[in-house]
């Protein structure tokens, strides 16, 4: 997944955070150089470093004076066209000219500062649109409505009379018009409106069309897009790991006799109770290296785990006489028993690795006072929580768990 | 030390001559285009051009690619200008997440230089890059709008 990196300051300590714009990746940190250096390194045109752009008309859009529309996102881009199609959502209320739609990726420290102001930063399960649809839409509205407002108020004219389209605002009476850009200074400027009416879905001519992606496929398609593992840091480390093979098994014992005298490898650890880590000066001597170790593991609970025996345990409770039932309508055994013809199917998945293409990676630094990480992630905000306790806390415990 | 031509340029890295050419133009020469995903010749990811030929980058010790041209995903652009297999998959909208389209990208433009006007079953055997978003019938769609071009 792709990495944007937007920064802000956040608190006594200088915490910088950041976090990935299009991106699962999450940038955190208490001095931001880190991510700004490694990203000038890859030569990635796309980082932001800076704040978020202005003037913001209400907390989802931005008109600058040049007629360009940014809209907040707040939710990952893993690919899925989220950002394209939350940014159709609220083109469609702010009647703008799609055409000059761009976005901007807020980050979490500035959300917290904000009293979480753009709401849910988790991504999955397909609920971006489904869950935000109503507040994003209404972001656009009110947007559209300061602007007209505006427009109304330099023409000493009611708002009634004027309609925007296109990111152009008509006073009908009149025929005089203006841009989104001329007015979106003083737009800015007017309370956000509490009232909104939504445009009836029959009036949509954006939402639920298919577009081009506002989202960098250029860059996916010449290999400057930088996702997580292309970040890279001078006398950068790197360490590769083995976890139990069984969720829940813990390491009994190891030996990195071999493994500590290759070339390249820094230190061979135990990582919790579940996990060894090769620190390397390259991921593929890191990764040699923890070949080389002999890992005794103890299985425990998990250990007979397979395949078969979840079959079975569900198929003892799918057939069991005393069952949980969530939700009960009408007889469904007596009308089965009833019907003309039944179809009997049994779909059954193996116990399988959810195996993304992209690697879990994370990078970070760590000095005596501070730590500034990249991760790939889709959650941005409990990570953010828990990296935003005091610097003691343990860099395993903030590895990323998809 | 290992004497590399990648996309034309000569370069002389300091390696075991076990190591994979993928970590090799990744972290000596410094060109990330070219991605890891599952590092045993799988997922193809890691797909670069040897010799005019695509081969999945990460099962080729660095010692057998010396002397040979070697052409990553960055040698494609040239002068801002995309090539055309790029040109047509931004046209066709073909990338999701894009992790896996430098590697089908490249095996694609190898296909192309020899095939240029392949069938479905000549992209099927010569793409066989995997993608986990899905976006086979865009890039089958695409190959067929360069050929068309």
């Amino acid at each position: 997944m792709t990495k944007n990196i937007t920064t802000t300051n956040t608190s006594r300590r200088h915490f910088i955070v950041g976090s990935s714009a299009i991106a699962t990746g999450l940038a955190i940190g208490f001095d931001f150089s880190f991510i700004s250096s490694a990203n000038a390194a890859m030569g990635t045109g796309t980082t932001s470093m800076t704040p978020l752009a202005t003037p913001e008309i209400g907390v989802w859009v931005v008109v600058k004076p040049n007629d360009d529309i940014v809209v907040r996102i707040v939710r990952s881009e893993m690919g899925q066209g989220t950002i394209t199609g939350l940014a159709q959502m609220v083109a469609e209320e702010l009647q703008c000219d799609w055409k000059k739609v761009t976005y901007e990726y807020p980050s979490p420290a500035e959300s917290l500062k904000r009293k979480q102001a753009w709401g849910s930063y988790s991504t999955g399960g397909s609920r971006g649109i489904r869950t935000s649809e109503q507040y994003v839409r209404k972001g656009g509205a009110a947007a559209r409505i300061m602007l007209v407002q505006a427009a109304a108020n330099q023409w000493n004219v009611p708002a009634s009379e004027c309609v925007a389209k296109n990111s152009v605002i008509t006073h009908t009476p009149s025929g005089r018009k203006t841009t989104f850009g001329k007015v979106s200074v003083a737009a800015s400027q007017l309370d956000v409106p509490k009232e909104i009416t939504l445009k009836d879905p029959k009036e949509w001519t954006l939402i639920g069309k298919s577009v081009n992606r506002i989202d960098g496929t250029a860059d996916k398609v010449t290999g400057k897009q930088i996702y997580a593992i292309d970040l890279k840091m001078p006398g950068m480390l790197v360490a590769t790991i083995q976890e139990s093979p069984v969720f829940g098994g813990k390491v009994k014992s190891y030996d990195a006799t071999k493994a500590s005298s290759m070339k390249g490898v820094k230190k061979v650890v135990q990582v919790g109770d579940s996990a060894v880590a090769v620190v390397a000066d390259t991921f593929w001597q890191a990764k040699m290296g923890l070949d080389a170790v002999s890992i005794i593991w103890d299985n425990g609970a998990n250990g007979e785990v397979s395949s078969a025996s979840i079959k079975k345990m569900l198929e003892e409770g799918l057939t069991a006489s005393d069952t949980f039932v969530g939700n009960s309508n009408g007889d469904a055994k007596e009308a089965i028993s009833k019907a003309a013809k039944t179809i009997e199917a049994t779909y059954f998945y193996p116990f399988l690795n959810h195996a993304t293409l992209e690697p879990q990676t994370a990078t970070a630094k760590w000095t005596p006072d501070s730590c500034e990480a990249g991760f790939l992630r889709k959650m941005v905000k409990p990570l953010l929580q828990l990296l935003l306790r005091p610097l003691a806390c343990q860099l395993k415990s903030a590895m990323p768990t998809k | 030390m290992a004497d590399l031509n990648v996309n034309g340029k000569k370069y002389k890295v300091d390696v075991d001559p076990e190591t994979p050419l993928l970590w090799v133009i990744r972290d000596h020469v410094g060109l990330t285009g070219t991605k890891y995903g599952c590092g045993v010749g799988q997922c193809g990811a890691c797909t670069v051009l040897f010799d005019g030929q695509a081969i999945r980058s990460c099962m080729i010790p660095v010692s057998a690619a010396e002397g040979k041209k070697i052409e990553t995903i960055e040698s494609l652009e040239k002068n801002g200008q995309l090539s055309k297999v790029q040109k047509a998959w931004v046209d066709n909208q073909v990338p999701q997440c894009g992790y896996c389209q430098s590697g089908m990208v490249m095996a694609t433009t190898a296909l192309l230089r020899n095939t240029p006007k392949p069938t479905d079953a000549q992209i099927d055997a010569a793409v066989t890059n995997i993608c986990r978003c899905g976006t086979f019938q865009q890039v089958r769609d695409a190959i067929h709008a360069v050929s068309k071009a």
